[in-house]
């Protein structure tokens, strides 16, 4: 909404705007990364799972750099251990084909990475599944933007926290958006996408997926300063925090969060 | 001890031998309104006196023969030879010339700088200087002059609000017509709410604050407004590149009533309707006021207001925002020393916001009853009280949501209201010590009353956010149960006394210094994450969980007039404490917001500086040289020593913190057609954080930072020039005049913000810099009937 805000601003007075410029930037001592989202998606056994394990690098840096001696493992509900395994394709990538996935049970990850060891526990989330999509082509500023609205109905009664994630071949990174039911409990609702270089003949892959409310606040904080450094308009960054700690020095802590969802997913052909 | 003081007071107030007085008021004769700072020449000893605020004058003379001569701007000149031999009080009456003048009036009264009166950290300024100073888009206004002056400053090109002395946005209390105002800001805060043709005279008190003002920690704003001429209709009008204005002030019933309506509007939209755009940005606001002079004895007023903003984004996004506020005055003389203003006044901040896409309607705002008795009183040329009884019933409303259309998924909802009653005595005092030495000392108690409300939450060792000692953040507490409390139950109340005090001292007819210290208590509190408000930002009472912030402040200033005061120069320094200052925890998500203090820790905040403002006052060239070098930071330790706090618990740079803050303003009149003005600003860039690296997170590159506040913009700097022209050949009906004026001559990309990014298409990461106003060339037309 903020941007919206800064475009009409700019619209209203037809000066401006926007302008990428060389910033000098510090960069702090590198931090593990564990990007453990498990997903299951809805008509599978959701046995195959990854997590990917990097270190933090500088701003402008595009080489990512992967940690690729790292032990990972998942405590499952009944105790039993599960090992994921270095990918050799995909350094920094690490893969198990063995997880069992059960709705609202609690799973422990350990991993071990450069003389560290780093836990979390979280609760695996089910989501109710899309209802439907719909669409219109008179929306956003031009009014001539395509729409895209994902149904779904809450179910009433409990706290339901969403991730949504739209993703379009022609756009890198793909939207994510998320939602609580405190206003809509138990009723149907949905989510919107729009994105004004859509076109009749694209294909928007969507994947809802339920989340705790913990992962919720923590996406909260990290989307609301993707980027942000702090304008009249913006909230203040700061340093955002996940559910994995370092338990031989909590000073050390790394970025990343463990997720576990329950995912409902679709390809949808722009009409 | 008593016998003493009053032999004190006796020694001061002991006069020269075989010396008569003479003493009384200089009125004006069309409605019997007395003038201030009007100059008495007593000839042929050539002596000169002025008259005070109540328009009293008094002067010792050697019996004889004088000839008095007023010659006062607006006014035809006063000659009258007197014969005195003992004391006498003459009452002066004053002639309005036929074309009034009444703005030039208002800027020689109230600009100019008197190094005697104890009231120092005070800025005003005229409708008329406030017209000259070029601003964006070509239109006048009252905020973007006040941040031209020493302490004021704001958080940059599109911002709401303003900062005084390195406080909060929401420190400040805005008062017009003594209404308060919760939102000073039209469209996001590229102008005030302040029409600047309506606009009598302004007082910003940045120290020294006087008893009868509270509520607020940092400033005082305080915007009078016009009231409609008894004797004649006129009016103005101008039509400029955002918005007209339409200004008509007149008698109702001649030498009784008058009426006084001022309007303006932009109208921007409107093109973008022509261009078959259905977005929209626009606002408007309204002011009348209605005068009613019963006698000589008693006025009454009624002034009011509406201001509104609406942004819409075709059919899926509708943001309405603005003030209101109604205001009956009742001003009563009980005799020459002993004057009442009693008021009654309404007002309603609405925020409301239309989600088409959605399909949900929210609504907050907040509303005020607001009773106010104050007494001027006049005891001697020396001693002068104020004092007075104000009472607020405050409600507070943080949400309101229902749904807008049937397929909807939204339920209605009223997040609880919650309700305040703010009341307060005060007295302050003037009083001349002696001729060099004058003091104004006084006294605030506040008794600041939370009522109950529905769901009142209830949390676990009364903890409203727990610290998370595994994850090291913190949290908000769920509350373990709620339940409803009445609004006429006192919950919580807090009392607190505020001492005010200043001093000055006179070392000759042009070298003074001025002390003082304040103590403010505030309790309503407008928890923000962004660096200026936005529009939906909510206030929140004092209460259980929220304490009420107190600052003290301590001003010290010396000034001096050079060459018949053509030139003054004013220097001050403060410094500022504050205790309880309210510090949101990372990731708060305040919007919607019905327990604010689930998300804040209180902690402590201070701000120091040096303002040096330099002017010249008369001449064809006019202006001043104003600069500022101030620091303003907070911290918010951990409770405990187990957390953390706020960023460490170490002291952080204010969001809107500025080390350097330089203004030059200069007018030039260069004849009767045209006038110049100019305008430049440089300071230091806003304090924001910078990326220290970055991550990959689902897909996402995600920017790590640390800290707050440890990086800064770019330097702003900006030169803004304008022209005045008034037309030679005038008509009958009216004088016209234009404006042409260029912000930001030489184009500076000044940065509102930078975001740190990653670009869609590429998917590389990337530093982006938001400028707001490049070149704006602009023109105005005014006319005046």
């Amino acid at each position: 909404m903020k941007r919206s805000v800064i475009a009409l601003l700019c619209i209203f007075f037809l000066y401006g705007c926007e302008e990428v410029v060389f910033v000098d930037l510090q960069e702090a001592e590198k931090r593990i990364v564990i990007d453990a989202s498990i997903k299951w998606i809805k008509g599978t056994d959701g046995s195959d799972q990854k997590i990917r394990i990097s270190k933090t690098r500088g701003f402008y840096e595009e080489d990512p750099i992967p940690v690729t001696d790292a032990s990972v493992t998942i405590t499952m509900p009944n105790d039993q251990l599960i090992t994921f395994t270095n990918d050799e394709d995909q350094p920094g990538t690490y893969t198990t084909n063995e997880f069992l996935p059960e709705l609202n049970e609690t799973y422990e990850l350990n991993v071990q990475a450069e003389g560290q060891q780093f836990r979390a526990t979280e609760t695996l989330k089910p989501v109710v599944p899309i209802d439907s999509i719909t669409q219109r082509n008179d929306s956003g500023f031009s009014g001539e933007e395509i729409e895209i609205k994902t149904h779904y109905t809450d179910p009433a009664g409990v706290e339901n926290y969403y991730l949504f994630a739209y993703r379009v071949p022609f756009i890198q990174i793909p939207t994510l958006e998320i939602f609580d039911d405190e206003f809509n409990d138990g009723n149907p609702i949905f989510s919107t996408y729009q994105e004004e270089d859509l076109e009749s003949g694209n294909v928007v892959n969507i994947q809802m997926q339920g989340i705790s409310r913990q992962y919720y606040d923590y996406l909260f904080l990290l989307l609301s300063q993707v980027g942000d450094s702090g304008g009249p308009f913006q909230t203040r960054p700061a340093t955002v925090r996940g559910n994995i700690i370092n338990t031989d020095n909590e000073d050390n802590y790394p970025f990343g969060y463990f997720s576990l969802s329950e995912v409902d997913t679709l390809n949808y052909l722009v009409q | 001890m008593k016998n003493l003081l009053y032999f004190l007071l006796a020694l001061l107030s002991y006069q020269s031998y075989g010396q008569v007085e003479l003493s009384g008021k200089v009125k004006d004769k069309s409605d019997g309104s007395v003038v201030q700072q009007a100059y008495l020449f007593i000839k042929p000893i050539n002596k000169a006196i002025s008259t005070d605020e109540k328009g009293f004058y008094e002067i010792s003379l050697e019996p004889g023969e004088y000839i008095i001569n007023v010659n006062y701007l607006g006014f035809q000149e006063y000659n009258e030879r007197i014969r005195i031999d003992a004391d006498r009080e003459l009452d002066i009456y004053l002639q309005p010339k036929a074309e009034s003048l009444e703005e030039v009036i208002v800027e020689k009264d109230i600009e100019k700088l008197d190094i005697r009166d104890p009231q120092m950290s005070v800025n005003r300024l005229s409708s008329e200087t406030i017209k000259k100073i070029p601003v964006v888009l070509g239109e006048a206004d009252v905020v973007r002059s006040l941040i031209k002056l020493p302490g004021i400053t704001n958080a940059g090109e599109g911002s709401s609000g303003f900062n005084v002395r390195g406080g909060g946005a929401d420190q400040n209390l805005v008062l017009m017509d003594d209404a308060t105002i919760y939102n000073s800001s039209h469209l996001f805060g590229l102008f005030s709410v302040f029409n600047p043709n309506a606009v009598e005279n302004l007082t910003l008190y940045k120290g020294g604050i006087p008893p009868r003002y509270g509520g607020r920690l940092s400033s005082v704003l305080d915007v009078d407004l016009k009231s409609g001429d008894l004797q004649n209709h006129k009016g103005d009008a101008s039509i400029g590149v955002v918005s007209s204005k339409l200004n008509v002030q007149g008698p109702i019933k001649k030498g009784k009533t008058s009426y006084y309506f001022g309007g303006r509007s932009s109208y921007a939209h409107l093109f973008l309707k022509l261009t078959d755009n259905s977005n929209s940005a626009y606002f408007y606001d309204v002011n009348a006021k209605l005068k009613h002079r019963f006698n000589e004895d008693d006025q009454l007023y009624f002034s009011s207001y509406l201001g509104r903003d609406v942004f819409s984004l075709a059919e899926s996004f509708k943001n309405t925002y603005g003030n209101t506020f109604a205001s009956l005055r009742w001003k009563h003389r009980f005799n020459d020393d002993l004057t009442s203003d009693l008021s009654f006044t309404f007002t309603d901040y609405l925020y409301r916001l239309n989600l088409e896409f959605v399909g949900f309607e929210f609504e907050n705002g907040i509303y005020d009853l607001d009773m106010n008795y104050d007494m001027n009183h006049f005891l001697s040329d020396e001693l002068q009280l104020r004092y007075g009884l104000e009472s607020i019933y405050h409600t507070f409303n943080p949400g309101y949501i229902k749904p807008t259309s049937p397929t909807s998924g939204i339920t209605e909802d009223q997040l609880p209201r919650k309700y305040a009653w703010d009341n307060a005595a005060y007295l302050g005092i003037s009083q001349d010590i002696t001729d060099d030495l004058k003091l104004d000392y006084g006294l605030r108690f506040s008794a600041f009353s939370r009522l109950g409300q529905n769901e009142t939450p209830v949390y676990e060792n009364d903890q409203p956010v727990i610290y998370n000692e595994e994850l090291n953040i913190y949290e908000e507490a769920e509350p373990i149960r709620t339940f409803n409390r009445s609004n006429t139950e006192i919950v919580k109340t807090y009392l607190n006394f505020e001492p005010r005090f200043s001093a000055s001292y006179t070392f000759s007819e042009s070298t003074s210094i001025k002390a003082s210290y304040n103590r403010m208590v505030q309790n309503l509190h407008l928890i923000s994450n962004t660096s200026s408000p936005t529009p939906l930002d909510i206030w929140t009472p004092s209460g259980t969980f929220i304490q009420p912030e107190k600052l003290d402040q301590f001003a010290f200033g010396f000034f001096k007039e050079f060459n018949d005061d053509r030139f003054t120069l004013e220097i001050e320094s403060f410094y500022k404490s504050i205790d309880n200052k309210l510090d949101y925890v990372d990731g708060a998500d305040l919007i919607a917001n019905d327990d604010v203090e689930r998300f804040v820790l209180s902690g402590e905040a201070r701000s120091y500086g040096l303002e040096f403002l330099f002017k010249k006052n008369e001449g064809d060239l006019t202006g001043w040289v104003a600069y500022t070098l101030s620091r303003s930071e907070q911290r918010t330790p951990g409770r405990t020593t187990d957390e953390p706090g706020i960023a460490g618990g170490d002291w952080y740079l204010a969001n809107y913190d500025k080390t350097h803050d330089l203004s030059i303003v200069a007018n030039y009149d260069w004849n009767k057609q045209w006038s110049f003005n100019a305008s430049f600003i440089a300071q230091t860039g806003l304090p924001v954080n910078f990326p220290v690296g970055q991550f990959e997170f689902q897909g996402l590159n995600i920017p790590v930072f640390e800290g707050r506040n440890t990086n800064r913009l770019p330097t702003v700097h900006r030169l803004d020039v304008s022209a005045n022209y008034k037309p030679k050949k005038q008509n009958d009906l009216w004088d016209a005049s234009w404006n042409f004026s260029i912000y930001n001559v030489y184009n500076r990309m000044n940065a509102a913000a930078l975001s740190f990014e990653q670009n869609r298409t590429t998917g590389r990461n990337e530093a982006v810099r938001l400028s707001i106003f490049g070149i704006v060339p602009a023109v105005s037309y005014q006319i005046k009937f």
